[in-house]
């Protein structure tokens, strides 16, 4: 709780030396946050929101919105980080797109998750849940078969069992690759199946069965966000929680993304994909209505997306995905009723088109792209320097709030440290405490810059896997992979020299002896090198700016009134979108979450029900087309000659507006 | 004078030895706190004879508050058990009633049920044997919010089914803004009636409390304007947007469907205040066995499942199991029906009674209490005429509302009137009592097939030298099993648990057989001391395992059998050939 509250505040205090920073310029953006609750462990769960201040003093809740959320399975940590980027990125690079228009940013859903993952805690497996105690194997022991670092090397990999023993029920369903025998692949043609695949682990429970309860195993370990929401939720399925939105994290999302009606699109930064390919339409669930994909009549706005998706990123098709049945994209288009995407920020490299035309001019092109030949011999730039170290501090478990420290200029360090002064005693100790708990090299660095110098950098082994990287690794190039996606991960690894699979080794297992051990290191095919993190940040702003410059924009012309005879009137009022988007997406009129466009005549009563002679005093439309269609709500009133009469329309994009009308000739 | 005195004594020594010991049987016991049952109670009154009975019984009785209404009312169930248990460790019965706020007598039911264990226990061996193998949760009031509306405000017999969440029902971007409105003052929301002269309504020109239509083709006297009320936002529509709209029996997290295929499903499933408690008791209670939910009206006793694609998570064994309570839940509730909700009612998504089957795994059944059988005690329904003779010689006029006339903002002069809220879904106050009694009855019968369990036959072999061959029968004397189909299969709860330990002794092997004659065992290769039952024991069934072990002659070996869903059995074996036992008389 204090810990996460802390970090909380050292990031608002980034993003407010920010927002200070361009306040110069008139309607400049502003940052605001806000906690929206709690996770279990007591993080909190914050909202960003950017909008530029008004001149008419209209509320960042009155404009059309995009929601970016991040971190909702906290092994996907390029998702939280594009998405704490994303604020200063949009401001800088893209604030025409924030003209009329709102961007929340929830970048943590998930924060136990993710910090979890990003632990120092060891062994590393590949879990991205919100952890919570459980049963899965229903024994009545809890998480009592967690898998196990049998050849403790700090990560949760796999092993493979020759001849497998009977006794333990296991059967061959693999054999080695002979051309990589890194590789594992089902059997071809004649050849017989030699070894069984598993989690690397024992049987800690003497059960016959291995890791079937406990984090990173094949069950178990806590609640996967991504299962947990109502929509299509894989009732009593491992990973899918008690019931829907049970954990609080999930829970708060929901209440908070329920309580703004001027959402018009989301974002989900994580493993679900609907941009590259576009989710089906015409199938539904049970009851016949709730789409598994979207609704007939949205295609086309994805199909837009796609597009722009595909042109800032090069991204052609990812892999397949995990099944959307109470995923939070799937519940954002399905219940909340908005368009909702789903982007994987990083895809296997061979996936993306070679040439991509998303430089910016202003850009150095050292800064992207992931090192090629053409860059051997090249020093790394300091962006590459400060992804790598960051990426290496959080891996080794540093605290955020010191990583940043590291990173920040002189005015925000200010901030940061004034704020450290202005400490109650509690907060001051704990922050001691985790000071204390940082690696020496890390303390070293901090006190340095605390004390005005300069941060003697990072650890050497950082600077050589940079260099190693950037010198690239040629050796394998030759090995042309086999067809598969491991394969192809394999010869990425191998191409440019990353740490991210660890090799085959021979290993005693206490209940299956002879085992080898082995396979992809956790994350590897998740997350990317730090060095792409920055070319990734940029990508995904650009895909932001481009579904925002795509929402409705919702404009109202003046009220038109026409004396029909004496003392009869037509007023009519017309309302116009001018942006891409219909106002609400099809799926938003069929879930009829939110009201559409009503106009109300004289919503104040002071007419007699008998003057309104023509049209009902509430005109309701669902939704107004896109690209300058426009809407019209026309009455006949009895009224004299002078006489006032209000109309008011009412739009959860924009909030109300009143316009008050004369009863004269106009023009 | 003496004779009463005596009396008086006698009563006063059964009240203290109430619980002491089981007294002789008595047709009726002075309760330490009695209720009458001929009338009905509001949130305040039915919390405050909660309180009574808890301080009247506390040995028996403790209340919980779960929760917090929406609009800050405590959420006030009660535990009921024998003195000095530890409820979480018997099986229970959780009974609720009042989530539809309008449908008034649940509460009534449910507060009679504690009022009626309480009272009896220690005088009658059937309640005082149920509090002793089994607690009960009961809760009277699941939506006080709306139940304190439909008492305080004007009400019709159909409104506050709904909790009290503001909801935009007519999507014009404002909240409730055009609820019914109580015109005449009378606190009842009634019909409006407008005179016509091109009417097609005529009233009856002996009972002008009775409008006819008037055949095609000719013109009465007045039109009927509907419910009473104004058109407050002036949309042209009356009375469309109330504070309804969230219907909590739509809520539960078991087919949860969104609001535009489930209408007032809520905003997620939970998201009522009042659900989420009484969810998460119900959740941290595992040893929760059987459920029930008290509705109006119809006369019938509904199972799920809620729509036609759930079929599947109601297995044949559990069906057996709810047949049998249907069936003779119908002698004891005579004009009510055994139903399935979706084939013989209509499709629920996210109700209460499947939530309990298909989430928790639990024998669940929703009564409606109150059917038009009950008026004349005779099945069919009453004609228009004995309607009205019914509630003019039997309630005496007391469910009408006279007309009266009132001036109405848009149509003038209207007439204000009709059947008021007490008219046709609530039970009748003079027959309240037998309509509890019956459906009180009609839990008991279900609650008292909660599993119960014993080690039953036991044999113990000597296989040469330190090995032995144990085997042991575990039985559940009762209807229910301690895992119902539908929560083996889905993997809900923990397995059952049978181990096997003892002093100087070792299990070997072990494994599982189909019954007692049965030869062949089927082993279980990992954690021979330690096996998981997922099917647990079945209705009035067993299950039967077999040990080989090696220990010494005259060694004990201590075996255990948990269930989530009914109290832990523990047994001593001493190694012995003349050990073998059959306890079945």
């Amino acid at each position: 709780m204090r810990r996460s509250s802390f970090i909380a505040l050292s990031k608002s205090i980034c993003l407010a030396g920010l927002a200070a920073t361009t306040v110069a310029a008139a309607a400049a953006p502003v940052v605001r946050s806000e906690a929206i609750g709690q996770s279990v462990g007591g993080r909190p769960i914050e909202v960003f929101t950017i909008a530029r201040e008004d001149q008419a003093g209209r509320s960042p809740h009155n404009r059309p919105a995009l929601v970016v959320i991040a971190g909702v399975q906290g092994h996907h940590k390029i998702g939280a980080r594009v998405a704490e980027s994303l604020a200063g990125l949009l401001i800088e690079e893209h604030a025409e797109s924030l003209a009329g228009r709102t961007v929340y940013v929830i970048p943590r859903v998930n924060p136990d998750g993710l910090a979890r993952f990003m632990s120092v805690e060891s062994p590393k497996a590949l879990s991205g849940r919100a952890p919570e105690p459980g049963d899965a194997d229903r024994d009545r022991r809890i998480d009592d078969d967690p898998p196990n670092d049998l050849n403790g090397d700090g990560y949760i990999t796999m092993m493979r069992i020759p001849a497998p023993n009977g006794g333990y029920d296991l059967e061959a369903t693999h054999v080695i690759d002979t051309d990589d025998p890194r590789l594992m692949r089902g059997p071809r043609g004649d050849e017989l199946a030699t070894h069984a695949l598993l989690i690397e682990g024992v049987d800690d429970d003497g059960d016959g069965r291995f890791n079937e309860d406990g984090r990173g195993g094949a069950a178990g370990g806590g609640v996967d966000l991504d299962m947990h929401f109502p929509t299509h939720w894989p009732e009593h399925a491992d990973g899918a929680g008690r019931f829907p939105l049970a954990r609080p994290e999930a829970k708060a999302l929901v209440d908070w993304l329920q309580s703004r009606g001027n959402i018009a699109a989301v974002i989900v930064l994580g493993p679900h994909d609907t941009v590259t390919t576009t989710p089906p339409t015409g199938e539904f669930g049970p009851a016949r209505k709730v789409p598994l994909g979207i609704e007939a009549d949205d295609a086309a706005a994805y199909q837009e997306a796609a597009e722009a998706f595909g042109d800032i990123t090069g991204i052609s098709s990812t892999e397949p995905g995990p099944n959307r049945a109470g995923s939070l994209v799937q519940w954002c288009y399905a219940d909340l009723g908005v368009y909702a995407f789903g982007t994987p920020v990083w895809v296997r490299p061979d996936l993306v088109e070679a040439d991509t035309s998303e430089t910016d001019a202003d850009e150095p092109a050292e800064s992207e792209g992931k090192p090629d030949a053409d860059a051997a011999g090249k020093a790394p730039t300091p962006e590459q320097i400060e992804a790598a170290d960051r990426a290496d501090l959080a891996d080794r478990g540093v605290d955020e709030m010191f990583i940043d420290v590291l990173y920040m200029d002189s005015d925000e360090r200010a901030v940061l440290l004034a704020d450290v002064e202005a400490m109650n005693q509690a907060e001051l100790a704990d922050l001691m405490q985790r000071f204390a708990a940082a690696p020496a090299d890390v303390q070293d660095r901090v006190t340095a810059v605390r004390m005005g110098g300069d941060d003697p950098g990072p650890r050497p082994e950082v600077l050589a896997s940079i260099n190693a990287a950037a010198s690239g690794d040629s050796t394998r190039a030759e090995s042309s992979p086999a067809g598969s996606p491991d394969a192809k991960w394999l010869a990425w690894i191998d191409e440019n020299g990353i740490d991210g699979f660890v090799e085959w080794q021979p290993v005693e297992h206490p209940q299956l002896g002879p085992v080898e051990v082995g396979g992809f290191v956790p994350g590897v095919r998740v997350n990317p090198p730090s060095a792409e993190e920055d070319r990734l940040n940029r990508q995904q702003a650009a895909f932001a700016a481009s579904v925002l410059e795509m929402l409705p924009e919702l404009s109202i012309d003046s009220p038109v009134v026409e004396r029909v005879s004496a003392g009869l009137w037509r007023v009519s009022v017309q309302m116009r979108n001018s942006g891409t988007l219909p106002t609400s997406s099809a799926i938003g009129v069929k879930a009829r979450r939110v009201p559409g466009v009503v106009c109300v005549l004289d919503p104040d009563l002071a007419l007699e029900s008998e003057q309104i002679v023509s049209g009902p005093r509430t005109v309701r439309f669902d939704a107004i087309d896109g690209r300058g269609s426009t809407e019209r709500a026309e009455w006949l009133v009895v009224a004299g000659q002078g006489d006032r009469v209000v109309v008011e329309v009412r739009s959860p994009l924009i909030g109300a507006t009143r316009h008050e009308i004369t009863m004269e000739t106009q023009q | 004078m003496i004779r009463a005195t005596c009396l008086k004594l006698l009563v006063a020594f059964a009240v203290v030895s109430a619980f002491a010991q089981t007294a002789f049987a008595q047709a009726t016991v002075d309760s330490r706190h009695e209720i009458a049952w001929n009338r009905y109670y509001d949130v305040e009154q039915t919390d405050e004879h909660m309180r009574a009975l808890e301080r009247a019984y506390p040995e028996l009785i403790e209340l919980r508050t779960i929760g917090t209404s929406l609009q800050g009312r405590e959420l006030i169930m009660a535990i009921i058990t024998k003195p000095g248990d530890d409820h979480t460790q018997k099986p229970a019965m959780w009974i609720d009633g009042s989530i539809h706020a309008n449908e008034v007598q649940a509460t009534e039911v449910v507060l009679y049920s504690l009022w009626y264990l309480a009272t009896y226990y220690g005088h009658n061996d059937e309640i005082t044997g149920l509090l002793d193998d089994y607690a009960f949760y009961m809760m009277p009031i699941v939506s006080p919010d709306s139940r304190a509306r439909w008492f305080e405000g004007p009400s019709t017999p159909h409104n506050r089914r709904s909790n009290q969440m503001p909801r935009d029902n007519d999507r014009d971007g404002l909240i409730d803004e055009d609820p019914a409105d109580d015109l005449d003052g009378d606190g009842s929301i009634t019909q409006m009636w407008k005179r016509d002269p091109r009417g097609e309504w005529v009233r009856d020109r002996f009972d002008d409390r009775v409008f006819t239509r008037v055949p095609a083709g000719e013109s009465g006297d007045w039109t009927f304007l509907g419910s009473e009320g104004i058109d407050d936002d002036g949309d042209g529509q009356t009375n469309e947007d109330g504070t309804d709209g969230h219907d909590m029996n739509r809520n539960w997290p078991a087919d949860w469907q969104p609001d535009y295929v489930q209408f007032g499903a809520g905003a997620y499933p939970l998201s009522a205040p009042e659900t989420r408690a009484v969810a998460q008791f119900c959740y941290d209670h595992p040893n929760i066995a059987a459920f029930q939910s008290y509705h109006n009206t119809g006369g019938m006793m509904l199972r799920g499942p809620g729509t036609n694609y759930r079929t599947g998570a109601y297995p044949r064994e559990d069906l057996r199991v709810y047949d049998e309570i249907g069936r003779i839940g119908t002698d004891l509730l005579p004009f009510y029906r055994y139903l399935v909700v979706f084939s013989d009612l209509y499709n629920v998504h996210g109700g209460e009674v499947t939530w309990a089957h298909e989430a928790l795994g639990i024998i669940s059944f929703t009564n409606e209490l109150w059917t038009v059988g009950k008026y004349f005690q005779r099945s069919g329904r009453p004609t228009a005429e004995q309607m009205r003779l019914f509630r003019d010689r039997l309630q005496f006029g007391a469910t009408f509302q006279p007309f009266s006339e009132v001036e109405h903002p848009e149509h003038g002069t209207v007439l204000v009137g009709g059947l008021n809220k007490w008219s046709s879904r609530s039970t009748p106050v003079f027959m309240l009592e037998e309509e509890a009694h019956r459906n009180f009855a009609f839990t008991m019968l279900h609650g008292g097939e909660m599993p119960k369990l014993r080690f039953d036959r036991t044999k113990v072999k000597k296989l040469g030298g330190q090995l032995w061959e144990v085997t042991v029968e575990i039985r559940n004397d009762k209807l229910i099993p301690t895992r119902t189909a539908r929560a083996s299969d889905a993997g809900i709860g923990a397995a059952d648990l049978l181990t096997a330990e003892g002093q100087g002794i070792r299990v070997v092997a072990s494994g599982k057989l189909d019954g007692w004659w049965d030869t062949t065992a089927d082993e279980v290769r990992h954690e021979p001391a330690r096996v998981l039952y997922n099917e647990g024991v079945g209705s009035r069934g067993t299950v039967v395992h077999r040990f080989w072990i090696e220990g010494g002659r005259g060694s004990d070996l201590q075996l255990r059998y948990q269930a989530e869903k009914a109290v832990d059995i523990k047994a001593t074996l001493e190694l012995e050939t003349s050990a073998d036992r059959d306890t079945q008389q």
